[in-house]
């Protein structure tokens, strides 16, 4: 999800979780570790927002990107019988 | 003085309660937990240790206080977050004009809540969620009353996570020295097994450890590796060398 998030279409809590089908129970907690890691960083909406209160967006940093890369490359392999480059979505 | 002002003085002054309201079944539970184990490891030792008996009896006494002060700390937090609740307007007004008042405000309890549970270092989740509260029409998302209490049940749900993350985060400082080197593992696994194998001979002699006990021993070994594994992902722990085959980094 913030790997496909871009600057014109930035993820926000709302958008994680319906995107991700996850409840706000599990995403706000992966988020404030993710931000404390390093990993995504939290913006403020920066322009107007008539009628409803400022959103908070998430991006990856280059590192949390990479990190991201990695972890998608390197799927979990079962007794070495699945290739480390194989895998599904992430 | 200012209305953020007002509000942040509220918080502040019922913070102290909060995090002993917080604080005391979390202490007096794992206390509970430590006495319990330590009082049965040393019944099964020696099960006429008078020391045990004590050990188990201040364990369950701990365990009593645990269930009090749960029941205690939820009902303190939850008055003490609707009578420092500050003032509706400062949520952006507009946001909730189009949905019906009391579907509003439901959700802005347990949102306020979740926000001071969360604690004063997350202030900013407040406005953070109450935006997710108010949906997003311009995408479509139009959140009904069911899935707006089901959105600020998540955030209290989200809310205590991070708040034990932050009390039990210090805990994990020795077990994560522990996984971050392999050495180390191996010491901690190897002492483990030996240990075993000192006691079914001692206790069995060499024949018993040689016809029957290996195979404890090579399972606890065989669990212990998995134990290990499964936490340093749990924790995110990887090594240098772990995936590394042209010889490390």
């Amino acid at each position: 999800m913030l790997l496909t998030s871009t600057a014109d279409d930035p993820a926000w809590g709302l958008k994680i979780c319906e995107e991700a089908d996850l409840g706000s129970g599990t995403v706000y907690p992966i988020l404030e570790r993710l931000v404390d890691a390093g990993w995504a960083t939290r913006y403020e909406e920066s322009g107007e927002h008539p009628g409803r209160p400022k959103r908070y967006y998430y991006e990856l940093t280059a590192v949390g990107q990479q990190a991201a890369h990695q972890a998608k490359e390197r799927k979990p392999r079962l007794f070495g019988l699945r290739s480390a480059t194989e895998g599904g979505a992430l | 003085m200012s209305a953020d002002e007002e509000v942040g003085e509220a918080i502040s002054r019922a913070g102290g309660l909060a995090v002993v309201a917080v604080l005391t079944p979390i202490l007096t539970g794992t206390a509970a937990l430590i006495f319990l184990l330590v009082g049965y490891a040393l019944k099964l030792l020696d099960p006429e240790l008078a020391f045990a008996e004590t050990m188990l009896t201040v364990g369950w006494l701990s365990g009593s206080v645990t269930a009090v002060a749960i029941l205690g700390s939820a009902i303190t937090l939850l008055f003490t977050a609707l009578r420092n609740r500050p003032p509706e307007q400062d949520l952006d007004p507009e946001a909730t004009a189009s949905t019906p008042a009391q579907n509003a405000r439901a959700g802005l309890r347990t949102l306020d809540f979740a926000s001071f549970v969360a604690g004063e270092r997350r202030s900013h989740l407040r406005e953070e969620w109450a935006a997710v509260l108010a949906g997003d029409p311009g995408s479509g998302i139009v959140l009904s009353r069911r899935r707006r209490l089901r959105y600020a049940l998540g955030f209290l749900w989200a809310a205590l996570r991070m708040r034990l993350r932050d009390l039990t985060g210090p805990l994990w400082l020795p077990v994560d020295w522990l996984l971050s080197v392999e050495s180390r593992t191996h010491g901690f696994i190897t002492l483990a097994v030996g240990a075993q194998v000192v006691y079914i001979e001692y206790e069995d002699g060499l024949h018993a450890l040689v016809t029957e006990g290996w195979g404890w021993c090579a399972g606890c070994g065989i669990a212990l590796r998995l134990l290990v594994g499964r936490l340093r992902r749990i924790r995110g722990i990887e090594l240098a060398s772990a995936h590394d085959d042209s010889g490390g980094r």
